[in-house]
């Protein structure tokens, strides 16, 4: 990520990645949130993070705000891997 | 000041900060940078802990400091770095053969993700000290995060106690931060004086404060800033009349700020766990909950949304948001040494028996993991708490950084509050002591019975704590 860009790349059709790795709390749960303010209604965010605090924080954070989070999966040692699916926009 | 004067401020700051190789993004503030205690530290100690007495190395009860018998002249410190068990010269330390040590250690945040993998880590280490060093006590161990996997390192202060005087007691302690306000110049006098302060608030909870010894422990991607840095902690010192004694640094090109420090104390510690009885009284020197407003004023930057949220539920814009967070900071900043001479004065001498009509019986600084110190000291005593109420700096920014998942606690601080319990005549003469000399001492709760270790928070607690394992830790009613 560069200056305050966040790290959003598009992977297929309706389908993108967040890589927030390397990303101290409560970063990465802006980050996602800003990431899903670009993306179409419907599709999916994969957010990439090794924060261990962050791992409760961010789905919290997506379901807070009406999306859909479709897994939680661990990758790596202290890597995981948070799929949501973008349901509107955000809420207050 | 607007939100895009603000913006432009700290869009500038962050490119500082990227200059010297920092990624501000990548560091926690204060104390929210801990290992959680509650889900990887304690179990991981746990689980190592029967294998290292085997070898002969015994880890000291939890407690804010490590205690020993002599006076400040007495002893010396020898500083060891070690990033692998590789780095452990078994050796040098048999030549040293030092009786106790105070460790910090710097994991990387994947291994700090569960208790095994850091289990592992700091095993490997230890074990190899432990054959080197058989009977060494660790007196305090302080464990913090880093994104940084080059950034992994753990720094042994070997303590060897030349003479062990019977009047006076050593209380030691390390902490660090990695910054306190990352929309703030690092090298600023306010982020040492508020790593330095938390560093020396664990002695001040004890009433430690004479003859203080700082031992600086400074990270810095840059030659400069170590050196502003270093300057800051001579300055600070210098105000407190403690005298800095310089030792290796571990030179890892990140940032981190703080010291283990000494000070030396003829009273006993207020450790009276077992004195603790149904009607003492629960204060806390001042309102808590630091991190929050910092936290908050950082997303607030990043997300005009959450800005616009803040105005729009709460009232407060961003400029006063700015106000609050400086105010809460300048809070910090400060040593806390007026709150230690007001509990060394409430201590028994180490002659003395403990007395409840005049002794504080239990004290603890809140740190990282806030209001669930309570917690910590309820178990200690086994005693019952009921909180009537908890005190923070602004309830209102607590309140918004956990509904927004900004901070999982947001009860938590750094170089915060004292929690003292003792006796209603003991708190009632604390209290009106600490109002003079210009703290804001508050009440917040009494022990309602012994035996079973249990705290009954206001339901109110869930509009600040969003962590469940914390929430579960307590008894809610509704207030």
């Amino acid at each position: 990520m560069h200056g305050m860009e966040i790290d959003l790349e598009k992977i297929s059709d309706g389908v993108y990645r967040l890589d927030a790795r390397g990303y101290m709390c409560p970063y990465p749960q802006i980050f996602t949130l800003k990431a899903i303010d670009k993306i179409e209604d419907g599709s999916i965010l994969e957010v990439l993070i090794d924060n261990p605090l962050s791992c409760e924080n961010v789905p919290a954070v997506a379901r807070k705000n009406g999306h859909e989070v479709l897994s939680i999966e661990k990758i790596g040692e202290g890597e995981y891997r948070i799929s949501i699916r973008k349901r509107g926009g955000r809420v207050g | 000041m607007s939100y895009e004067d603000l913006f432009r401020e700290f869009s500038k700051r962050i490119e500082e900060y990227r200059a010297l190789g920092v990624n501000p993004f990548s560091l926690a503030t204060g104390c929210a940078v801990k290992v959680d205690l509650l889900t990887v530290l304690y179990p991981a100690i746990r689980s190592i802990k029967g294998e290292l007495e085997r070898l002969g190395m015994s880890i000291a009860p939890r407690r804010d400091a490590d205690i020993f018998q002599g006076s400040i002249d007495g002893f010396t410190v020898s500083r060891e770095i070690y990033r692998n068990e590789d780095d452990v010269d078994q050796e040098r330390l048999r030549k040293l053969s030092p009786e106790r040590a105070i460790v910090l250690a710097q994991v990387y945040q994947r291994i700090a993700d569960n208790p095994d993998s850091l289990a592992k880590v700091v095993k490997a280490i230890y074990s190899r000290v432990a054959q080197a060093s058989p009977g060494i006590v660790i007196g305090k161990g302080h464990s913090i995060v880093t994104a940084d996997p080059k950034a992994q390192f753990m720094i042994f202060d070997y303590i060897k106690v030349r003479d062990s005087n019977k009047d006076r007691l050593v209380v030691g302690n390390n902490d660090t931060i990695q910054i306190i306000d990352p929309a703030e110049d690092p090298g600023s006098m306010r982020q040492t004086a508020v790593a330095l302060g938390n560093s020396l608030n664990d002695l001040y909870t004890l009433g430690a404060w004479r003859n203080t010894i700082v031992i600086p422990v400074i990270d810095s991607p840059s030659k400069d800033l170590r050196r502003r840095i270093e300057d800051n902690v001579n300055r600070y010192a210098e105000a407190l009349g403690a005298r800095v004694v310089r030792a290796p640094q571990p030179d890892a090109g990140s940032l981190l700020m703080g010291a283990t420090v000494f000070a030396e104390t003829d009273r006993k510690p207020p450790f009276f766990y077992d004195e603790v009885s149904p009607g003492m009284e629960i204060l806390v020197t001042r309102p808590i909950g630091e991190l929050a407003s910092i936290n908050v004023y950082m997303m607030c930057m990043l997300d005009r949304e959450i800005a616009e949220e803040l105005k729009r539920q709460y009232g407060i814009g961003v400029d006063r948001l700015l106000e609050i967070k400086e105010g809460i900071i300048d809070k910090m900043a400060r040593p806390n040494i007026e709150v230690a001479k007001a509990i060394e004065k409430r201590l028994p001498h180490l002659e003395e028996e403990f007395d409840p009509e005049r002794h504080i019986a239990v004290t603890t600084d809140v740190t990282g993991p806030g209001i669930y110190v309570i917690k910590e000291l309820a178990e200690l005593s086994r005693a019952s708490i009921r909180i009537d109420r908890i005190p923070l700096l602004s309830p209102e920014l607590s309140e918004f950084a956990t509904k927004n998942y900004i901070i999982p606690n947001a009860t938590s601080g750094t170089n915060g509050a004292t929690v003292i319990i003792a006796g209603k005549r003991v708190i009632d003469d604390i209290e009106a002591e600490l109002r003079e000399r210009g703290e804001e001492p508050i009440r917040i709760g009494r022990v309602i019975s012994k035996g079973e270790a249990r705290v009954l928070a206001p339901s109110t607690i869930r509009k600040y704590i969003s962590a469940k394992a914390y929430l579960k830790e307590f008894e809610l009613y509704e207030a």
